[in-house]
């Protein structure tokens, strides 16, 4: 899958009145979500015999393992860190519908937005933290996005926050004490090579863009900021 | 769902039109072509941690052959199945020390490229099995319905052997389906040798353990 994005940023006292533009520019109320996610690493050391005339290094991925919550009344935040010291909890965890995800470096060169390919999958029976020992990976961090949901025509637009563990309050708390909020603005495309899909996504995205204009500036961050492989 | 698997090598490539024309004459349903795809993956040396005890001298050969026994995390082998019938699942089971109770998991199946492609570093695809048949329904039957799959196994495009998978629908077989089963295959005269009822997990993943079971390393 391709993922086609642009990204904003606003602060806290800009949220109220972000929140109504968008409310009145798609048409629906905002979506509350709570996205619970975990970084997993590969848990061994690779160390590859470079050999004359043979090709460099494989890349090695992290894995983000995320769970949409929805709505923190319904479902309980649990922290996988702290899940191990109650049976109940590690259980509870282990059996959400978590998504599984690997994210290439974006595209290099001129681009008009942030085009990133992105491997998905989901466990749809069994125990998804086994699997993921099984495949030699191990925890690395855990994070919470908490914040809105709109959807316009094809895009997705999500204004979050990420929270973290406070070890104090055994509850979740802003990473940030800025207050600030991320504007994430996608659209998922089929693939790379559908030329058709990715300029069309690409086109409707500029056009949201020019549409929340004097609202918030979307852009491109450094594609850098989005590289997940191991160094 | 509950399966059993029966794997034979000593036949020839052209037995299962006999057996085909045996099934049309005990008038099963022919639901169409069945296939499947059992693909083993081994750890890749270079993540096991172990190449710098061997002074660099080793040649990789050699040093791969070794490492063919290794584990990574008490895991020594990973193997993925598909099945024509069930679009979209693929099961994933794991065998090594550390693997106990549930064996494996039922994924989706776009996590197939995701194993051969991003996890080179750590798993390497090392065999991959394809079986190419078809697939029957027995109808009628007082013991509930039971599907019959039937295909010829290739590996890398050499005929290997013949493969019958009997499924039927519930959690578990009773002795008597069990019974039924056997009076169906010898009437048939379906080989009955190493019939592989049970295993670990349960539905698709005890299904995936009974193809690993059947056709590792064969």
């Amino acid at each position: 899958m391709q993922q086609i994005s642009l990204y904003a940023k606003i602060s806290n006292s800009q949220l109220k009145i972000c929140l109504h533009a968008l409310a009145s520019l798609t048409g629906m109320d905002p979506i509350t979500i709570l996205q619970h996610t975990m970084v997993w690493a590969p848990a061994q050391k690779y160390t590859p015999k470079i050999l004359p005339g043979q090709g460099g290094q494989l890349d090695q991925y992290r894995i983000h393992v995320t769970n949409d919550n929805k709505n923190e009344d319904k479902e309980k935040i649990i922290s996988y860190v702290q899940s191990k010291d109650s049976k109940e909890d590690i259980h509870n965890l282990a059996n959400r519908q978590w998504h599984f995800q690997i994210m290439e470096m974006p595209e290099a060169g001129k681009q008009k937005t942030t085009s990133q390919s992105i491997s998905s999958w989901s466990v749809k029976k069994g125990d998804s933290f086994q699997f993921l020992q099984s495949l030699a990976y191990k925890f690395q961090y855990e994070y919470w996005q908490k914040g809105f949901q709109f959807v316009y025509g094809n895009a997705v637009i999500q204004l979050t926050r990420i929270h973290i563990l406070d070890q104090t309050t055994k509850n979740i708390k802003l990473l940030d004490p800025s207050k600030q909020w991320l504007v994430k603005v996608y659209i998922d495309v089929g693939h790379l090579t559908d030329i058709e899909a990715l300029n069309k996504a690409v086109k409707e995205l500029e056009k949201v863009k020019t549409e929340l204009h004097g609202l918030m500036n979307l852009e491109i961050p450094d594609r850098n900021a989005f590289d997940t492989r191991i160094r | 769902m509950v399966t059993i698997l029966q794997y034979s090598a000593d036949v020839t490539a052209t037995t299962i039109s006999t057996y085909r024309s045996e099934l049309s004459a005990q008038l099963a349903q022919n639901l169409g072509k069945w296939s499947f795809e059992l693909k083993m993956y081994k750890p890749n040396p270079a993540s096991i941690g172990r190449s710098e005890h061997h002074n660099g001298n080793i040649p990789q050969g050699q040093q791969e052959a070794a490492a063919a026994d290794q584990e990574i995390g008490g895991v020594a082998a990973l193997y993925t199945l598909t099945q024509a019938h069930s679009k979209g699942d693929m099961v994933y089971v794991t065998q090594g020390s550390a693997v106990q109770g549930q064996p494996g998991v039922v994924v989706s199946d776009s996590f197939d490229m995701v194993l051969q492609n991003k996890m080179k570093s750590i798993w390497i695809l090392r065999q991959t099995l394809r079986g190419d048949g078809a697939e029957y329904e027995l109808m009628g039957d007082a013991y509930g319905r039971v599907k019959v799959r039937l295909a010829n196994v290739f590996l890398q495009g050499t005929f290997r052997g013949l493969l019958f998978q009997y499924e039927y629908e519930g959690d578990t077989l009773d002795d008597r389906q069990q019974q039924h089963l056997m009076e169906f295959i010898q009437s048939s005269g379906f080989p009955s040798s190493n019939l592989i009822i049970g295993g670990n997990g349960s539905g698709l993943v005890q299904t995936g353990t009974q193809f690993v079971e059947a056709l590792a390393q064969k």
